[in-house]
């Protein structure tokens, strides 16, 4: 066993129904190094972070920590070890005090009867963490909610400080910061390496990843793809090569030119959100096309899609459903007429959760078998059965509650649902979001199949690479606005570099 | 794919059937209580047992429809008074013809029995409409209307009771039964039309399945196209409608209407869906399992009067029940993490 190793995971594995996330994967991380995890959604790299936090546990394998081995069952013991995780969610209580979130379970108190809250050295005490890692003049007796996100985040780090970690994971740490905010983060982050801190860090962004790992790992499928030394020639494709494991040209099916450019069937115009989370938004959809909307998280693609079927407010906008304005858009409203969305959060919005396959997608279909509002139950199950069939939902079993379905099978049952209705536009936001590599694979290959039926998507994704597979256009949002469109070039292919720079606003 | 079933498939089946478990448990305590007392298996127990059941299990399958969309009424008991108090006023007021009351005659009783099913609707449908306008927890809401429902139950009757002459039709229902069937009282007959029905809405129709899938998830609900606003106010009006229709049968069976004619029936409406299997958090819901539920309590009562225990313990075994009955069942729940 290596002295040197502060962290070292061996054969973790741990399946959850229908996936394996993590498959024998061995892992470790070095006093006073930043290590790198990269790999597509659901890979496994926040299971893995989970089993470390004990919000997870391991069906097999053994974590050592100096060399020593530790069993962690629960977050408390997590903390015990030493190991501090800033997920992407913060677990932060909105109504208490900065100080009171640091120390939340640890409060100070007045005299030894532990019972009155000392406020005034937990101020101190947290002020002293966050003035240490760069926090400007903090004032820790605010409440947590007056708290811009980066400065959450930051809080995060400092109640991961005051416990005293040795090693602290970040998970997607500037997904929700801004460039400069990302700037400081990193400068904390480089700081806690310098004092000996071993740092797992998690991004997508594989900028980030050259410029601050020390080494990089990549998992896919729930296994480890590779480690590599960052020696200063490590480049993107390599890290991609590792990530995906096969050329990109395999993993997307060839698009079916199916699209009819004269067809306009989906039209939005100048839609703008009062508060600017979207702003003048025009676009066409034309038959059997998949059109595209990249963009950073915060851009206002999410926002944009849900104003369009009325989930979420705008003071202008106009929309076109075969040359056929709707006024009033609502869910139930634009099913009627042929748009169905499937949401980015299919386990929030989606489903219901707790109820059946077959329950799930009779939903919106039950005029189907159904009579006098009474339901007609040997139908319902032809219509079930049917349904699922066309698109291979996993198990074949209707009374399966939802909850048990691997997310690719998941967002099946949720497409099933909506190709009941017919419908003539689907928006798709994250269709594959969480879902194993032949779940997504699988989801392509329904997509381009209803293309050739004659439907119209629009598909909302944070992966490039899939909308450059995907997509016949591609629009790219900007801070609320569309700010470039991107079609395939003499090869068939798309400007990956422009693409980027127009994400990040630095298209001239 | 048909599998096998084993013994033990069978055990687990029932063992994860809410309504089976507590079939079962009847059974056992039955059996018990047989044993222990004389007087359990006598006719005039059983009858009394029936009379006091009735008319909480009638209300508590308005509240299952409400707990299913993971929502909670705390109106029931004073929908109930007020339904009795104006349908009791209905029946007194009214006179056909020379000095014959509304209430004596066939159809004037009917339609008493409509007007209280009526009176709740609307009161269930004031409910959701506060609900949905207002975006406030049903919580507050139904407090709220509980009390404002009250004081004008107070207003009205000065805080009396309406009582009902012996002569009219629903006094009859009250006291009577079938003596073909050992004397099977007329208010017996109220519960299993009740629970066909509620049953048939929650299991077999479109509008119990979009109940069901508002409670279990209101958003993806919404984003799959049903107007849950209009649904959250339709679960109320059915639970108004069932609160008016267990005030019939509470009318015949205390002759009068009162503002403390039903009591503490919301909660223990709560307690009983609980009990037969309805999840707090809504998302699913037995009508059936309600029923059982219900039966199971006053049960209890009955046997500790029977086997004479301090009456004032019921209320309190009625709370360990409770807890006993859902404790376990997410003692069992598979952990996965």
């Amino acid at each position: 066993m290596d002295n040197n190793m502060l962290l070292e995971v061996k054969d973790l594995s741990k399946a959850f129904p229908g996936v394996q996330a993590l498959d024998h994967v061995s892992f470790d991380l070095k006093a006073g190094e930043i290590h790198c995890l990269i790999g597509e959604n659901g890979a496994g790299k926040s299971t893995l972070i989970k089993c470390l936090g004990g919000v997870n546990i391991p069906e097999e394998g053994d974590i050592f920590i100096n060399g020593e081995k530790a069993v962690i069952n629960d977050p408390l013991e997590s903390v015990q070890e030493g190991i501090g995780i800033i997920y992407q969610e913060f677990n932060l209580v909105p109504g208490l005090s900065v100080a009171e979130n640091i120390y939340l379970a640890r409060e100070d108190t007045k005299g030894s009867k532990g019972v009155v809250l000392d406020r005034k050295t937990m101020y101190e005490k947290a002020n002293a963490i966050l003035t240490d890692i760069g926090f400007r003049n903090p004032d820790s007796s605010v409440m947590m909610w007056t708290y811009r996100t980066s400065q959450q985040q930051m809080v995060e780090i400092g109640k991961a400080l005051s416990h005293d970690s040795k090693i602290m994971v970040f998970d997607e740490p500037t997904a929700v910061l801004t460039e400069r905010e990302t700037r400081n983060l990193f400068d904390v982050i480089k700081k806690l390496r310098e004092r000996g801190i071993g740092i797992i860090y998690i991004s997508h962004r594989l900028d980030e990843v050259l410029e601050l790992a020390d080494r990089v790992t990549a998992l896919k499928d729930g296994k480890v793809t590779g480690t590599v030394v960052n020696d200063g020639n490590l480049n993107k494709d390599d890290l991609v090569a590792m990530m995906i494991g096969r050329k990109l040209e395999a993993y997307y099916p060839e698009r079916y030119d199916t699209v009819e450019p004269d067809t306009v069937v989906f039209e939005v115009k100048n839609l703008s959100s009062p508060t600017g989370v979207f702003k003048n938004i025009n676009f066409q959809l034309h038959k059997g096309e998949i059109l595209g909307f990249s963009g950073l998280v915060g851009a206002g693609r999410t926002e944009t899609m849900k104003a369009i079927i009325g989930e979420f407010p705008y003071s202008s906008g106009e929309f076109y459903l075969n040359g056929e304005q709707m006024t009033n858009p609502s869910p139930f409203n634009w099913i009627n007429k042929g748009l169905a969305m499937l949401p980015e959060d299919r386990k929030a919005e989606g489903l219901v959760l707790g109820m059946s396959v077959a329950q799930n997608i009779s939903l919106p279909n039950f005029d189907k078998f159904s009579k006098n509002g009474i339901v007609d139950l040997k139908a319902q199950k032809e219509f079930i059965d049917e349904n699922m069939a066309k698109l291979t939902v996993q198990p074949k079993d209707p009374n399966r509650l939802a909850v048990f379905l691997s997310g690719g099978n998941q967002q099946k049952v949720i497409l099933a649902k909506w190709l009941a209705k017919n419908p003539d536009v689907l928006i798709l936001d994250e269709p594959t979001r969480g879902i194993d590599v032949n779940a997504k694979m699988e989801i392509y290959k329904i997509m381009n199949d209803l293309t050739t039926q004659g439907i119209s998507i629009v598909m909302v994704s944070s992966e490039m690479n899939e909308l450059m597979g995907m997509c016949d256009r591609i629009l790219v949002m900007y801070e609320g606005e569309l700010v470039a469109e991107f079609t395939r070039d003499e090869n068939g292919e798309y400007s990956e570099d422009e693409i980027g720079r127009a994400q990040a606003g630095a298209l001239s | 794919m048909e599998e096998k079933k084993t013994f033990k498939d069978i055990l687990m089946n029932i063992w994860h059937s809410r309504e089976a478990s507590l079939i079962i448990v009847l059974i056992i305590l039955s059996v018990i209580m047989s044993i222990a007392t004389p007087a359990f298996t006598t006719r005039e127990n059983l009858i009394s047992f029936i009379k006091q059941c009735a008319i909480g299990c009638v209300a508590s399958m308005g509240q299952t429809f409400i707990v299913a969309s993971a929502n909670i009424d705390l109106s029931i008991g004073e929908i109930m008074n007020m339904s009795g108090i104006l349908m009791a006023m209905f029946i007194k007021s009214f006179s056909v013809g020379d000095g014959v009351l509304v209430g004596n005659t066939w159809w004037g009783a009917l339609l008493s029995w409509v007007l209280a099913m009526i009176i709740g609707a609307c009161l269930g449908w004031l409910n959701g409409f506060l609900l949905t306008k207002l975006r406030l927890p049903a919580f507050i809401i139904t407090l709220g209307t509980q009390y404002i429902i009250r004081g004008i139950d107070q207003v009205i009757t000065k805080g009396y009771p309406v009582t009902i002459d012996n002569g009219a039709i629903i006094h009859k229902i009250g006291v009577g039964g079938i003596d073909a069937l050992g004397g099977l009282p007329y208010l017996f007959f109220f519960v299993p039309i009740a629970a066909v029905v509620g049953w048939f809405i929650l299991d077999r129709t479109v509008l119990g399945n979009h109940i069901k899938a508002l409670g279990g998830n209101e958003t993806a609900a919404r984003l799959s196209g049903l107007n849950t606003t209009k649904l959250r106010v339709l679960t109320y009006i059915i639970c108004g409608i069932f609160a008016g229709y267990s005030a019939i049968m509470m009318v015949a069976r205390l002759n009068s209407g009162s503002v403390a004619g039903a009591g503490n029936v919301s909660m223990d409406a709560v307690a009983a869906t609980v009990v037969g299997g309805t999840s707090m958090s809504g998302g699913n819901g037995s009508v059936i399992g309600t029923l059982l539920g219900c039966v199971l309590m006053q049960f209890i009562k009955t046997s500790m009067v029977l086997l004479q225990v301090n009456m004032y313990w019921q209320t309190a075994v009625i709370g360990v029940v409770l807890i006993a009955v859902c404790g376990l069942d997410s003692l069992t729940q598979k952990i996965t993490r």
